[in-house]
């Protein structure tokens, strides 16, 4: 009995009844930033439930109507649902990585009685609360999707098993990165990108050709009228495909017909919905497993391990002092710290040269297959060779703007949690002078990096001169001077806005999440606004075009490609009616448009400069009290 | 009048952190400003190195007022925290030459500014060590050379010898003894009481966001010495000689204690001879009588009622 007793309460104490947990839980609930974020989720979720099936504003004239607006509502919404928690999910666990350091409670922690167990569980299970609180609350509206029918309970328990489990394997990433003492605020960031990288990379992959499993049926869903699609092999290790299978966009195939793969792959392909829930719960464990093992690992630092042992025989041993030459100090301080000190930390250089080099190999690589004829003969080729290189330039902006706006949100903030804002503003240096050296940091950080696709069109307009006689070229001249422009300006309201969150905000994450949203999320409506005036006509393509990021760059390396969209269809051919006029008229307009979006935005940037430097002193003054 | 402030008022919300405080400090002074944690010690400091506005009242250092002049004055100031605030992959020399170039110092000045400063604090052996890597000590010693890179009138150092080991503090004094002598004037808040009646000039003594004394460190033991305190050792029998003491005019009490006989006269008594007398004329011998000693930290504990906001 007594050692039923003991398991017992060691059960309870390690989870219910686990301190840490218990704080969160009843601390947490009450607070009114977490009462926001539920009441945007579930405003959000209500606004696509009314959009998307308009099941209480009216439309369904019979009950198999109303049951297919319930599917198609169901699916909208766990596709919303799916993606808000995988946007949710590694915002708030992201913290986990810092939070313990931050407060300086780590080591405290570890000195209290508490068993590792409890540490690392509690820890992730505050996290996860609040996350799998958020997605309880959505459960109501899924309930009404069933009342019409089109929509089965386990449809929806599979739905937020997925949703769960992405939270789950989330948290249990940010916590492992946490107890593993590698993680720091820069981390952060790698931590965002490598969710996101892998959520639509692995989804870019899933849906394209390759990525389909030829033993899955083709798609009888709502899918299937734009094209055929199969599901993908990759569903059981990616919740959007996993989703697509439970809302019947892809069918899963039978398991006699993915007999021969072999256990247990032919289960996860035949019920990639539970595999995926598998797959996630049993990394999730294998994450907590190592982070209960490495728990303690935080304590030991500067002590010799194996690796530093092997390495002290072939590195010259050194006074354990940490040193180096000292640098000039440029005559704008702030701005030689930006450049010299905070880009250069942590293996950012590397980073950053990788970029260059990769750009430029994959830059240089498409040149030679374009010219050795791989790419296809004469316009077929030169066309194909921009749909690779529109991709590639598009890929590298991204990258610049997340890397420009994730920096930017870090200046400030970084100062106020080491508090070294405090020494600068009780030197001389006036607000203008902080920000202009901040800015003029970034620049230096950027040019390099826009450089990148600024090369590679100027190389390709420069083979295209010297093989003028073959008459296609791949981009335009113009594209070589103008590219530049409208990156530049793009990156500069991007560091701007990074600027001002963190300069609004007193923590690096907040800054670093709300600005990357902002960019990411008014560049992705600025590409939804284009792509629905793409087709209008040549003038006001090439008017509209040039003031989004994404069709900016389609516009000024492909006018072709662009010109022919916005071009009206001759129906007698069944071909558009692209003309080499219309491309001249398109090229001169986008050209013109694009210098007067690249004055546009640099004129906000300015605009926002201007704000910034008139409200910095209150702004800093006011959050240091 | 280098520092003066008068009715400085600082609420944070309903927080009342300063109350009408007036505060004056000479030029070439060294200031100790002391009182209990949350007294508004390191308000005052931050008002006064322009980070922070007064909800009420003024504050000028070296004739500019705070707020309305505060870009005259940071070139005037020398700020130390009660923190320290370092950049990542800083080494010593370039946190220097960072904070010079903040002060408009530049080229060959600047080179000889740093290694002058770094020469008067003892550092110039640090130079390349990345400054987070430095030990406390180090730290408050780099945080000083910071603030004489621009020769400023008036340092204000908030608790600079806070958490540092007996040999780092008396470092840190010795040279704030020097740059006192050098003229500087020092705003120094601390707790370590016997170092601050060691370096400083004058003291005040803030409590819940009032002045409640300014003035030298012996006009505040003075004013602590409410009543004189003396201990008497007699090898005789204790008893009766605390029996004796007890009955003699002037004299409030008289208890054994630890082997002694403490001895409490009235306020208006300074000469404690006629205990002696009284006592050879009973036949009560002497081993030992003198004067309890007041401190600056016994004036501090009498003249603070230790109210902590």
């Amino acid at each position: 009995m007594g050692i039923l007793r003991d398991i017992g309460t060691w059960l309870w104490r390690l989870l219910p009844g686990n301190p840490i947990l218990v704080r969160v839980v009843s601390t947490g609930s009450k607070r009114t930033r977490h009462l926001w974020a539920r009441l945007i989720y579930l405003a959000v979720l209500m606004v696509v439930f009314l959009a998307a099936g308009r099941l209480l504003i009216g439309g369904g004239e019979s009950l198999a109507d109303l049951a297919k607006q319930a599917t198609r509502t169901f699916m909208y919404v766990s596709l919303v649902q799916l993606f808000l928690m995988s946007f949710v999910a590694p915002v708030f666990c992201a913290g986990a990585i810092t939070q313990e350091k931050d407060a300086n409670t780590y080591h405290i922690l570890l000195t209290t009685p508490l068993s590792n167990a409890q540490i690392v569980l509690g820890s992730l299970l505050s996290r996860l609360y609040f996350v799998w609180v958020l997605l309880l609350a959505g459960l109501p509206i899924f309930c009404v999707t069933m009342i019409h029918g089109g929509v089965t309970t386990t449809e929806v328990f599979e739905s937020f098993g997925l949703a769960a489990c992405t939270g789950l394997v989330t948290g249990s990433i940010a916590i492992m990165i946490s107890f593993t003492k590698v993680g720091t605020r820069r981390t952060i960031f790698s931590f965002f990108i490598g969710v996101a990288v892998y959520l639509l990379g692995v989804a870019g992959i899933g849906l394209s050709s390759f990525g389909q499993l030829p033993e899955a049926p083709v798609a009888t869903g709502m899918a299937q009228s734009q094209s055929a699609l199969r599901m993908s092999w990759l569903a059981p290790v990616h919740p959007l495909l996993a989703l697509l299978v439970v809302t019947g966009q892809t069918n899963a195939p039978l398991p006699s017909d993915v007999h021969h793969y072999g256990w247990p792959a032919r289960w996860l392909l035949a019920y990639p919905q539970y595999g995926y829930m598998v797959l996630t719960t049993l990394a999730s464990g294998l994450m907590v497993l190592l982070s209960l093992i490495w728990v303690r690992r935080g304590t030991k630092e500067g002590e010799a391990t194996i690796l530093s042992r092997v390495l002290d025989r072939f590195v010259p041993q050194t006074d354990g002092r940490r040193r180096h030459k000292a640098r000039r100090v440029w005559r704008n301080p702030i701005a030689w710290r930006e450049a010299a000190t905070r880009a250069s930390a942590g293996g950012r250089s590397l980073l950053r040269l990788l970029f260059i080099l990769a750009g430029f190999v994959f830059g240089v690589i498409l040149l030679v297959m374009h010219h050795s004829g791989s790419m296809g003969p004469g316009a077929v080729g030169a066309a194909l060779t921009r749909a690779w290189l529109v991709p590639l330039v598009w890929i590298e902006l991204a990258v610049i703007l997340l890397v420009v706006t994730n920096t930017a949100a870090t200046t400030l903030t970084r100062e106020k949690e080491t508090q070294t804002i405090e020494l600068l503003l009780s030197t001389p240096l006036t607000s203008r002078y902080i920000i202009a050296g901040m800015l003029q940091g970034l620049v230096r950080l950027v040019v390099p990096l826009i450089a990148v696709p600024t090369l590679t069109v100027a190389l390709f307009a420069g083979a295209d001169l010297l093989h003028r006689a073959q008459g296609n070229p791949v981009v335009t001249v113009e594209a070589v001077f103008m590219i530049p422009v409208v990156m530049t300006a793009f990156t500069a309201l991007a560091a701007i806005v990074g600027l001002h969150f963190s300069l609004l905000s007193r923590k690096t994450v907040q800054a670093v999440m709300i600005s990357t949203a902002v960019v990411m999320g008014g560049a992705g409506l600025l590409t939804a606004c284009g792509w629905a005036m793409r087709g209008t006509n040549v003038h006001v393509a090439g008017a509209v075009l040039p003031f989004t990021p994404v069709w900016s760059v389609q516009a000024l390396l492909d006018p072709w490609e662009a010109a022919e969209r916005a071009s009206p269809v001759n129906w007698s051919t069944g071909s558009s009616g692209v003309s080499p006029r219309s491309v001249v008229a398109f090229r001169v307009t986008r050209t013109l448009f694009s210098l007067i979006a690249a004055t546009v935005y640099l004129a906000i940037t300015y605009a926002l400069y201007s704000s910034m430097v008139r409200g910095f002193d209150m702004t800093v003054r006011r959050q240091s009290t | 009048m280098i520092i003066q402030t008068i009715n400085l008022t600082k609420r944070y919300g309903k927080l009342v952190a300063l109350n009408n405080l007036h505060l004056e400090i000479e030029e070439g002074e060294c200031f100790g400003y002391i009182g209990p944690n949350g007294a508004g010690k390191t308000t005052t400091i931050r008002i006064l190195a322009t980070l922070l506005q007064p909800t009420w009242g003024e504050a000028r250092v070296c004739g500019h007022v705070v707020g309305y002049e505060s870009r005259k004055i940071r070139p005037l100031i020398g700020y130390v925290p009660d923190f320290f605030g370092a950049y990542e992959d800083m080494v010593v020399q370039e946190y220097l030459e960072f904070f010079a170039s903040a002060y408009d110092i530049t080229g060959k000045k600047r080179n000889q500014i740093v290694g002058d400063v770094l020469e008067l604090t003892d550092l110039a052996y640090k130079r390349e060590d990345l400054v987070d890597g430095l030990s406390r000590g180090m730290k408050q010693r780099l945080s000083i050379a910071r603030v004489l890179l621009h020769d400023p009138k008036v340092l204000m150092l908030d608790e600079p010898a806070s958490g540092l080991d007996p040999r780092a503090r008396i470092e840190i004094r010795e040279l704030l003894k020097e740059l006192h002598r050098m003229g500087k004037t020092i705003l120094i808040s601390s707790h370590i009481l016997p170092e601050l009646a060691d370096l400083c000039t004058s003291i005040g003594i803030i409590e819940q966001g009032e002045l409640i004394f300014q003035g030298s460190v012996r006009e505040a033991v003075r004013r602590a010495q409410t009543g004189s305190v003396v201990h008497v050792v007699t090898p005789d029998d204790q008893a009766k000689a605390q029996e004796l003491l007890v009955g003699l005019p002037h004299v409030e009490d008289a208890m054994v204690r630890d082997g002694e006989i403490v001895v409490t006269l009235d306020s208006d008594t300074t000469d404690f001879s006629f205990i002696a007398e009284a006592m050879l004329q009973s036949k009560l011998r002497i081993r030992e009588i003198k004067q309890e000693e007041v401190n600056l930290e016994t004036a501090f504990m009498r003249l603070t009622k230790g109210i902590v906001q």
